[in-house]
């Protein structure tokens, strides 16, 4: 399963572009170590994964259709 | 249960501005059973970092996400307090030092209720909404702007964290 992963703030910096791809991940803690894998500057960087715009910080599966997302800090107001 | 997903426009672009403000108040002269009303302005501030100040913020969001995190926001602020109405407006895409980059507005029977809304949604946003902020200096180099309470700096740290603004 090929996930599209859409980026934000300095992440976008880091990777370069607003979106990625990875491919062959079946959760959200695997989806992170092949990110920084693929994509080193994001160590750098804190962020956490939303998935169907929610917040998840246990591991969770993911399905075909999520949407995904990487929040780094959020600097409203 | 079904929740009625009323659009409630927040985000604006570029700064929120004084008339926009004034036009607010006077819509609201109508509701004449509000005895109360509280504002919250956000300021775009010229920090001084490394030498350097900043003359802008540049906002982005995740915008779907955003939306839902304001209607939450205002479902649980009308859960929460007695409010009459309320309006949160926020910026998007560039800011200048000086210039308004949040509105919120609470009304109400009493005082207390506008305040104590007010706080809580303000405080509600600087949080939870994914919102980003790219300051910018004067020579246009630029840092990311943190909020101190946004769930990414409360997690547990897996990644080092290098990019400290100073």
């Amino acid at each position: 399963m090929s996930i599209q992963v859409k980026l934000f703030g300095p992440l976008v910096d880091a990777a370069g572009k607003a979106e990625i791809k990875i491919k062959d991940i079946e959760d959200t803690f695997s989806l992170k170590q092949e990110i920084l894998c693929q994509y080193p500057a994001m160590k750098d960087f804190i962020f956490l994964i939303s998935v169907n715009r929610k917040i998840v910080k246990e591991n969770s599966t993911l399905k075909s259709g999520d949407e995904i997302a990487l929040l780094p800090p959020f600097a409203g107001g | 249960m079904l929740v009625e997903k009323k659009k409630h426009r927040v985000f604006v672009n570029g700064p929120v501005s004084p008339q926009f403000i004034a036009d607010s108040i006077a819509k609201h002269s109508s509701k004449t059973t509000i005895g109360a009303h509280d504002i919250f302005l956000g300021q775009v501030r010229a920090d001084e970092i490394n030498g350097k100040t900043i003359k802008a913020i540049d906002y982005s969001a995740y915008e779907d996400m955003a939306e839902e995190k304001f209607h939450e926001i205002r479902e649980s602020a009308f859960s929460k307090f007695d409010l009459t109405c309320m309006h949160i407006y926020h910026s998007m895409g560039k800011v200048k030092a000086g210039e308004i980059c949040l509105f919120v507005f609470t009304s109400s029977k009493h005082r207390a209720i506008a305040f104590d809304a007010c706080r809580w949604i303000v405080e509600e946003i600087k949080a939870n909404v994914p919102i980003f902020g790219k300051e910018i200096f004067e020579d246009e180099t630029y840092i990311w702007k943190e909020n101190k309470d946004t769930p990414a700096l409360k997690g547990e740290k897996t990644n080092e964290q290098t990019n400290n603004k100073n």
